[in-house]
């Protein structure tokens, strides 16, 4: 019968087939084991490679920082590998440690002057000196650029010699601590290589964006090696002009792999396949066996770095008025909102403008205390019952003057999960009391746009998301500083709720100048006052500004609070850079 | 040959105008979205920028880059002369990789797991059904209610359960992508056996359903077959069972044809979710990345291809069963 | 009646009639015993079925077992919905076209197998990647739209066949109108064929909104069943061994097509006047 016997040879063959591919499986590494297991890329030797997630989501897009968007290593001004900052920052000392910078000082009150390292030279050999950061900030005048911000708050920039440098910054609305920024989220670019391109692209701005820049050319220790869909691998300069100084990075290799969304990493990250992720993991702790490290030894497991936060609109009514806002803010069950949405993975939040213990200190506790808030219904209801806020029959207050209190629609962007999980929890305890909150999550562009021209009910956000010598500047200019804010309807970059007050402009432009330590004291005291009295938003918990997860299976040592290093959470960023160098198999 | 050629260009004439409206489709309907399609790349590119008429400069650059300044009529034009030079456009979120690179690269993907598990599901579906019509017993008793089952459900449940049954919870497969994403693609034996084991859940889905479909259908044909007259003539006449298998077969075949050209459009489609559910990067893949980010140039062309691969399927398949079937040709004898 | 004596004689449509009957059943009792909001979270992400949530939570700690029932029934309605949709377009082209023959015919098949060939699913995709509101009404409206080919040529093929009938020649010589002559005369003698039509035009809706839920483009806002298989995958619940947060969704709507598959295949083997004669 040929059909018959066609049939059963391809269903053989099929079998045969299947069985090859199936055998050998990945079973997961047993406990303790080394990754025999774990696949190994071709002639790179797994213990060379330091393999990471967490900064990349797509296949490398391009390289070019005039592009607005460079995948990883070139994707934030501050990750040192191919293009390096002056100097690196680090959020546990709050410092500036010395990178291609050797010192900084301030010669005159306006007047920055800094000085380079000896040997300093980009990966093809060229020498990197100051006529290299004179085209990188001249450039991001032409062009715009993550650090062209900087720019504007300058007035000159004065080239000494080859090692020295000085920026003259203007008067008005001068930051100290926002100069110092720049010093640590500039990257230098190669004066040979891009205004060569300038020429070629006839200083065309979208050219220049357009440009992919593979193999760039930078000062940083680690070049470009390989990307496709599934990774970026960086293979290390063993030439790098901090050789002498800071010596060599352990791995010869770092490979980003991409992955689809967080499950998966998880598990890689588990069976060793990934050193180092920085995506959110549900319940870290159960991957102890497996040698999953966390920075913290023990509970809440990640630094607290930054403020996510639900800004309001203040211009909507019913939100307009502060005791509603007030009464919001009692309402959430903070306790649940970082147990459940952020796996307790940051204490409980206290409600105010600071994060870092060096920043609490400069509150005056005594005027503090009674303004803030914390979770509790009763006092919620009791705020609204003060203020005549009926319950109708469907459980939804009125206020007096006919305002319902809801539906308000509450943004983020849809797949964020804690933040997801937050929205949630708070549209239940907003119930409770008696106001009616609407999740409403969306795609990232519509959360964006609506954010950004103020046509939302409450949106959520986290202000100055990075680490920075200006952290509470930044967090309370981003929540709070009305000057050069559009009204709604056009595109505001900070303060989108449009909050008014001009004291708070000026309490903000005299902490830009201050130092006197007593007088900062005094200055962010009153700022926090006004903070906690107008409630214009409500900070949620507390967040690491990325998530710092290992498995120290392959590679050891990695930074973390207990080994007195100081060195910070962020194995990419400022002064955790440093912790490349501390790494052992 | 007469009555064929007219067959012929009548079925091209068709094909020809379901393109042109297919093309119409994709070219229209993001556009009907309201709001800026720009928007998301410039967003991106002036995000800090302070100064307005920077930001308007910026917005006018990629208009006109876009031609969105021009009428719609004039960027269809412009749309469909790209096309045929195989300018996709850009990518709105891989910008500024060019959407035909994109594509480029997950094609060979989808086409490495669909065109072996359509081959192999129709062949074994049809071998399985005929067997089923012709032994009956025990065998069609099994066989038939379980390829009922598997035929009538969609897709990704298929695909959904086999990744859970086989992948998680077994383990007897990797659960999702193409390789392992630790190896550089290259031709050595470990990354060969890496998208071997990878390949197989997603083929396996696909081609059971297709087995399932072709297998109904095999076994209602030959069913219908074997009580025809020639059959117990044949039988009676003391013919060789094996050539009146032969000629059954051949029989019932023909318009499991035909199945093959209605069901390739819900297939083709329908195997691109199998790869959502498998994170493998093919077309389909490509294109629940690009709906998501909203990339609309990324979507068009996405949709486009899997129109015209529809149709250019069909029409093999119409054209290969003009030259089967006499009866067609002598249909269109007749006709004329 | 002496078509449910029929109808429930037949075993695969009995089967697959007594399914639904379960299906339905869970869907429409099981919010009335438990009538919390399916978006409230009640537990832990990613709970394994318990005693407390029979079928576990989800990754926002939502109770699985209640968005099952309400996801249903969206699906369910979605279903209907766009059955009937599909079904009265198909139905008024396919007899138009049969009983007109001609030009008119092959125009409107011609029409019709572009909705075939051009996969209704990527129409699908795309109307619903543009459109700004997506509720379940326009989710259904856009499917009907697109899957009423099917009707429209098994209807077609009906009216062609009864084209030639003796009542027909009359009703045409009387000088009654083509419409008349349609509904009057052609109609009742396929309503059941048409019945059955729609069954699988329901079939077919439900699957297109859990393939176009799953794809993230279904209705805003609501759950369905595809929407339940679209947050397993985004949330990759299969990776993270989630499996109640997905088996459960898949089967139901696996035995919800299945079972209205046999209920048609049952009718078929009936109705279908072909078979018949």
């Amino acid at each position: 019968m040929r059909f018959k016997k066609k049939s059963t040879i391809i269903l053989a063959l099929l079998l045969i087939i299947s069985l090859l591919a199936g055998c050998q499986t990945n079973a997961p590494a047993t406990e303790g084991e080394s990754n025999s297991k774990a696949p190994v890329a071709n002639d790179d030797p797994r213990q060379q490679t330091l393999f990471v997630t967490g900064m990349q989501w797509n296949p490398a897009q391009n390289f070019n920082w005039f592009s607005g968007w460079p995948a990883w290593p070139t994707d934030t001004t501050a990750n040192p590998m191919v293009y390096e900052p002056l100097f690196l920052y680090n959020s546990v000392t709050d410092s500036l440690a010395p990178f291609l910078g050797k010192e900084y000082a301030w010669v005159e009150p306006l007047k920055l002057k800094v000085t380079l390292q000896e040997g300093t030279k980009f990966s093809d050999g060229e020498v990197l000196d100051t006529a290299d950061i004179f085209y990188t900030i001249d450039a991001a005048k032409r062009y715009w650029t993550s650090w062209t911000g900087y720019t504007e708050g300058m007035e000159s920039v004065e080239v000494i010699d080859e090692k020295t440098i000085q920026f003259n910054f203007i008067d008005k609305d001068f930051n100290e601590k926002n100069a110092l920024e720049m010093l640590a989220r500039m990257p230098i670019l190669p004066e040979h290589v891009w205004a060569a391109k300038e020429k070629e692209f006839e200083n065309d701005a979208t050219k220049m964006s357009e440009f992919f820049n593979d193999n760039p050319i930078g000062s940083g220790a680690y070049r470009v090696d390989f990307h496709d869909e599934t990774q970026i691998r960086t293979k290390r300069n063993d030439e790098w002009w901090g050789k002498e100084i800071y010596g060599l990075p352990a791995p010869q290799f770092i490979t980003h792999l991409i992955y689809n969304s967080n499950d998966a990493s998880t598990l890689d990250l588990k069976k060793g396949v990934l050193d180092y992720s920085q995506n959110f993991i549900s319940k870290v702790w159960e991957l102890k066996d497996s040698g999953v490290r966390t920075y913290l030894e023990g509970a809440p497991y990640y630094t607290e770095e930054t403020l996510p936060t639900f800004y309001i609109n203040l211009h909507k009514a019913g939100l307009d008025n502060v005791e509603v806002r007030r009464a919001l803010a009692y309402a959430l069950n903070y306790p649940d909102i970082t147990d459940k949405a952020m796996n307790g993975y940051s204490s409980v939040i206290e409600p105010s403008l600071m994060v870092f213990d060096y920043e609490k200190a400069y509150l005056d506790q005594d005027k503090i205390k009674a303004l803030a808030w914390s979770y509790d219904a009763e006092k919620a209801n009791a705020i609204l019952d003060g203020i005549g806020a009926k319950k109708g029959d469907d459980g939804i207050r009125v206020l007096p003057d006919g305002t319902r209190l809801g539906p308000w629609k509450v943004e983020c962007p849809a797949g964020w999960t804690e933040w997801n999980a937050t929205i949630e929890i708070a549209a239940q305890n907003a119930k409770a009391v008696g106001i009616e909150l609407v999740p409403s999550f969306t795609e990232w562009g519509v959360y964006d746009n609506n954010k950004s021209q103020g046509t939302f009910d409450i949106t959520m956000d986290t202000p100055a998301g990075y680490a920075t010598p200006s952290g509470v500047f930044r967090r309370a200019h981003a929540l709070l500083n009305s000057e050069n804010v559009a009204p709604i309807g056009e595109a505001a970059y900070w303060n989108y709720g449009r909050y008014d007050n001009p004291r708070v402009n000026q309490i903000l432009k005299d902490l830009g100048v201050a130092t006197d330590e007593a007088k900062k004291k005094e200055l962010f005291t009153e700022l926090n006052v006004i903070f906690l009295t107008d409630v214009p938003t409500i900070p949620l918990y507390y967040r690491p500004s990325v998530f710092y997860t290992f498995n120290e299976t392959v590679w050891k040592n990695f930074p973390t609070e207990a080994d007195g290093k100081q060195i910070p959470a962020s194995l990419f960023d400022g002064a955790g850079y440093l912790g490349l160098f501390e790494l052992t198999n | 040959m007469k009555g064929y050629r007219r067959y012929f260009t009548k079925k091209l004439m068709w094909y020809l105008l379901t393109l042109i409206v297919a093309i119409l489709f994709n070219f229209m309907l993001p556009r009907m979205i309201t709001g800026n399609p720009v928007d998301q790349i410039v967003k991106r590119i002036t995000v800090g920028m302070h100064d307005t008429d920077n930001i308007k400069a910026t917005y006018e650059t990629f208009y006109k880059e876009y031609n969105l300044d021009k009428p719609m009529y004039q960027q269809f034009f412009i749309y469909v002369g790209d096309v045929l030079q195989g300018d996709l456009g850009t990518s709105f979120s891989m910008y500024p990789k060019k959407v035909s690179d994109i594509l480029k690269r997950a094609i060979p993907w989808t086409v490495a797991i669909q065109l072996p598990a359509i081959i192999v599901g129709w062949v074994l579906g049809n071998v399985l059904g005929a067997i089923a019509a012709y032994k009956k017993g025990i065998f069609d008793k099994v066989i038939f209610p379980i390829t009922l089952f598997i035929s009538s459900i969609p897709f990704f449940v298929l695909s959904i359960l086999l990744l859970y049954g086989f992948g998680v919870a077994l383990e007897w497969f990797p659960v999702g992508g193409a390789y392992n994403r630790t190896l550089i693609p290259g031709p050595y034996w470990a990354f060969y056996k890496s998208v071997l084991q990878h390949h197989f859940l997603p083929f396996a889905s696909i081609a059971l359903i297709m087995l399932g479909g072709q297998g109904i259908g095999m076994r209602e044909m030959a069913l219908y077959e074997l009580s025809a007259d020639y059959v117990k003539y044949s039988k009676m006449m003391g013919i060789r069972e094996s050539k009146i298998v032969k000629y059954v077969f051949k029989n019932a075949a023909l318009p499991q044809v035909t199945g093959l050209a209605i069901s390739l459009g819900t297939m083709i489609a329908g195997a691109l979710v199998t790869e959502i559910v498998f994170n493998y990067p093919g077309l389909g893949l490509t294109m629940f990345k690009a709906l998501r980010a909203l990339d609309y140039p990324m979507i068009s062309a996405c949709t486009l291809l899997i129109t015209i691969t529809v149709l250019l399927a069909n029409f093999f398949v119409d054209v290969l069963y003009g030259f089967l079937d006499p009866r067609i040709k002598a249909n269109q004898i007749e006709e004329s | 009646m002496h078509i449910l004596k029929i109808l429930t004689s037949s075993f695969k449509f009995m089967l697959g009639f007594i399914i639904l009957i379960l299906i339905l059943s869970f869907t429409l009792l099981y919010p009335l015993m438990n009538d919390a909001d399916p978006f409230a979270p009640v537990g832990a992400a990613f709970e394994p079925p318990s005693a407390e949530h029979l079928v576990g939570t989800d990754n926002f700690g939502r109770d699985v077992l209640l968005s099952l029932a309400h996801g249903t029934r969206t699906s369910l309605i979605v279903g209907v919905l766009a059955g009937a949709i599909a079904t009265v377009i198909g139905l008024g082209l396919g007899l138009f076209a049969g009983y007109k023959g001609g030009i008119i015919d092959e125009i409107l098949m011609a029409f019709a197998n572009m909705f075939t060939v051009i996969p209704p699913f990527i129409i699908l995709i795309l109307i619903s990647v543009s459109i700004q509101t997506r509720s379940i009404w326009m989710t259904a409206a856009v499917i009907g739209i697109t899957t009423w080919p099917w009707t429209a040529r098994a209807v077609r093929a009906q009216a062609v066949s009864l084209r030639e009938r003796d009542h027909i020649n009359i009703a045409r010589l009387s000088g009654f109108s083509t419409w008349r002559i349609i509904l009057q005369e052609v109609l009742p003698y396929i309503m059941s064929y048409v019945f059955m039509c729609y069954v699988i035009q329901i079939s077919t809706g439900i699957l297109s909104e859990s393939g176009v839920s799953l794809l993230g483009l279904g209705p805003l806002n609501t759950v369905s069943l595809g929407i339940l298989l679209n947050w397993a995958i985004l949330f990759e619940a299969p990776v993270a061994g989630a499996w109640w947060t997905f088996v459960p969704a898949a089967m139901t709507v696996a035995f919800t097509t299945f079972s209205l598959y046999l209920m048609q295949l049952g009718m078929d083997e009936i109705f279908n006047p072909k078979l018949r004669s």
